[in-house]
Parts: structure tokens; sequence; C-alpha cells
């Protein structure tokens, strides 16, 4: 099990057939849901339309696809940050803010003013990562909304789990640096 | 907020599709051949019984003024029916997507009457509302547990009607809940879904006393519970059985 729940898919099953596709569907959709909206930012809507867009294209090119059901993952997220890019250019993305009541997860005990707290600190999060460059963004939701560890990171992106450590350091020090800044300062 | 914050924040971001796009996929081309073997069997076996299941569950909140002793129901000389006749709803859900946008702790019977199988699930945003249906040819089970707008939803039933309240232990807790068998029957019946599913006009329904349909209704922790069941069989139609699939909700 990863950190967002998803169950590790079995490696050798093949995509050609509706069964495995399903399969495959069940076992990441909400992973790719999740990349998605961290990357294009929303509104919701936006988000489960290009996770859709993701899945149909995967499926009209299943039987192009050769390699192992965790290589199926990467193809996946490929496709989807290709449409993402596409979808942010066509819609000269201006940023939406953070839909609070269907992307927050509030832990059981949690106090009233804490949920609010986060709730808060989420919407200014929200607005400096959409700020960040897209690798830096795709990063830190690789790492934090999905789930994702280093080495698994490096491998997608094909670079040095070093790089992607090192990256990851800057990236949360400059979101920090962005956020303690005052509003209007630049 | 330092760094650590940062990371605690994103990682209680934890977004999920909502109903929209799980109905969009229930359309996708890798499941088109399981929804077809699915849906059939219920089309052409309860077609007749989809006419009356539809109108419970539709009273406005306002109503319940009305209501005397009884908790859950609102008794009716006849009532009207305004807009499609209904029977169009889709179980395209599983119950692990459903439970992702209900909201709240959905229960799931351990026990069935013999011959149910699942069919699968969808959430009615208007009522809040999870409903979860079985199919078995010639019966329906038909499980709704609504939220907030939802429970403020009066059962109709015929001024004849006979609800009996019943002491139930569901989850290990003394539960009381309120029984009534029979529906509202549109006429003529069974042509009037499949030659027209698009009528708008105002229809009206009676009481039906015999109508092989109960209704068990109960309420805990702010949530509404209904179970529909009916059953061609007489042997498998008795208060027991449907207390029994209450009994097993967990």
């Amino acid at each position: 099990m990863s950190a967002t729940g998803q169950k590790k898919p079995s490696p050798e099953l093949p995509l050609a057939s509706s069964t495995a596709f399903s399969a495959l569907f069940e076992e990441t959709h909400m992973l790719v849901f999740r990349y998605i909206y961290g990357l294009h930012g929303g509104p919701v809507q936006a988000v489960e339309d290009l996770t859709a867009d993701t899945f149909t294209r995967a499926w009209n090119a299943r039987r192009r696809f050769e390699g192992s059901r965790s290589a199926a993952i990467g193809w996946l997220l490929r496709i989807a940050r290709n449409l993402v890019i596409d979808a942010r250019r066509k819609e000269q993305f201006r940023g939406v803010p953070l839909d609070l009541a269907a992307v927050i997860v509030h832990e059981p005990g949690m106090a009233p003013e804490e949920r609010l707290v986060l709730q808060e600190q989420a919407g200014q999060l929200w607005q400096a990562l959409q700020a960040l460059p897209q690798e830096r963004r795709e990063m830190l939701v690789l790492r934090y909304m999905v789930g994702w560890r280093v080495k698994e990171i490096a491998k997608h992106l094909n670079i040095a789990e070093n790089t992607v450590s090192q990256t990851i350091r800057r990236t949360l020090k400059k979101v920090r640096q962005n956020l303690e800044q005052p509003k209007g300062a630049g | 907020m330092d760094e650590k914050k940062i990371i605690s924040v994103l990682e209680h971001l934890r977004p999920t599709p909502g109903v929209r796009f799980y109905r969009r996929m229930s359309q996708a081309p890798w499941h088109s051949g399981r929804e077809t073997q699915r849906r059939r069997p219920w089309l052409y076996a309860a077609a007749s019984l989809l006419a009356i299941l539809v109108l419970f569950g539709t009273l406005p909140p306002l109503q319940a003024l009305a209501r005397g002793w009884i908790r859950f129901f609102t008794p009716q000389e006849s009532i009207e029916l305004n807009g499609q006749a209904g029977g169009d709803r889709e179980f395209a859900l599983e119950l692990d997507q459903v439970r992702q946008v209900a909201g709240f702790d959905l229960l799931v019977p351990t026990w069935l009457p013999q011959g149910f199988a699942l069919e699968g699930a969808d959430f009615d945003e208007r009522r809040n509302a999870v409903i979860i249906n079985y199919l078995k040819s010639g019966a329906l089970l038909r499980l709704t547990q609504s939220m907030g707008e939802g429970t403020r939803e009066i059962g109709s039933i015929g001024s004849q009607a006979e609800v009996q309240p019943v002491a139930l232990n569901i989850g290990g807790r003394s539960q009381q809940a309120e029984y009534v068998a029979g529906a509202w029957r549109l006429s003529p019946i069974g042509t009037l879904i499949e030659s027209r599913p698009e009528v708008n006009a105002t229809l009206e329904a009676g009481w039906d006393p015999d109508a092989k349909i109960q209704v068990l209704r109960w309420e805990f922790g702010g949530i509404l519970y209904e179970i529909i069941h009916g059953d061609a069989d007489p042997a498998l139609f008795t208060p027991q059985i449907i207390f029994k699939i209450a009994e097993g909700m967990q």
C-alpha cells in the first residue's frame, strides 16, 4: 500500500482486454485524479474531464502499450501530464481557488478551529503551489499528494534520486519563503 | 508555515472524483460489456414493480406536518406523480465508489434472501442519499441511506395502510423502526414506463395493500435508513425477511 491507500498493482497483467484495463482503471484512477488535480489546479470538473480523457486515450492506445503494470502507471501519468499541459495552455490558466470541501481530509477528532486553520493554510499553499514551475510542482504532487517515495519519482521522471530529493527540499524552501512574503510584495 | 507544516498540509489534500466522473466512467468502453449483462434482468423481470417503487420517499418536507404518531410515513388517500415516471436510475457505482462520495458511513447487509445479487449503487445528490440495488428475477431489494436533506423526506402511504412499529437489533443496538406492506400503483401499470419513458403528464396512483412490496424505515445518528423489498413468491414475502435483512446490516 502507498501512502494514498492505493493498492500496488501486480506487475505482469496485459492491458489489451477490457477486464485487464478495467482492473487498471480501478486501481489507478484515484492516483491519476490526484496527480492531475495537483498539476492542473482545478476546478474539480475540469480535473474529472482530464482524468476521463487520460483513460480514454490510454484505452485507445492500449494495444500499442508493451510493459508491466507498474510501467502502465507511468504511461498513464505521461498521458495525463500532456493533457494538463495542453489544457493549461488553452485555458491561459490564471489559478483557481482550492475547492476546500472536496479536497481536504479532516482527521477524526480535529477541532473546528483546527479545521479552519488547516483550510486557510491549504488555500494559501494551493496558490503558492500553482505558481511553481511545472517540474517542481509535479515532484511535490507526486511526493505528498500521491504519496510516492523519492525512488519511485526518480524512476518515473528518469532522473537521479538525489536530484529529486534536492529539488523537493529547495522547492519546499521556496514555497515557505513565498508564503512568508507580505501580500502585494510580489 | 515552515517546511514541515507545508508537507503536513499537502498530505491533507486528498481530492476525490465526484459522482459525475463515476457516471461518465461507467459508460467507458472497457465497462460496456459488463453493463449490458447486468441491466437486462432488471428491465425484464421487474418493470412493473419499478412503477410503484418510485413513489416511495418523494414527499416534500412540509407534508411531514400532517403526520400523527407515525414517524416515517404520511398516510394519504391518493397521490399525484408529476414528471417522469422514474425507473431510469442507473446503479453504475461500486460500493467503494459510492462510499467515497457519500460523506457518511454506509451500512451493507450481511444477509440477503436467496437469489439476490448486488447490481450496484447510485448517489442521489438532491436527497444526499446512497441507494444500493440488488437483483433477482421477479423480485427487488433496494437500500437507501440518506443524511441531511434526505432525512426530511417522508414516505407516503395509503390512508388505509397499517404502519407496524417494530423493535429490531441493528448493529448491536435496539432500534425502533416502522414497517409497511403495500404500495402505490399506477394505472394502467406495466406499459407506461416501457412505452412512454418521456411521459410528463400528472398521473394519479392509488394504494394497493396487496402489492408484494414491504418497506422498513428507521433512523440512527442522523441517517435515515430505508429498505424496500418485493418478491412475487409468497413464501419469500413475510415481514421476517425484511427484519432479518435489517438486523444483518453492518
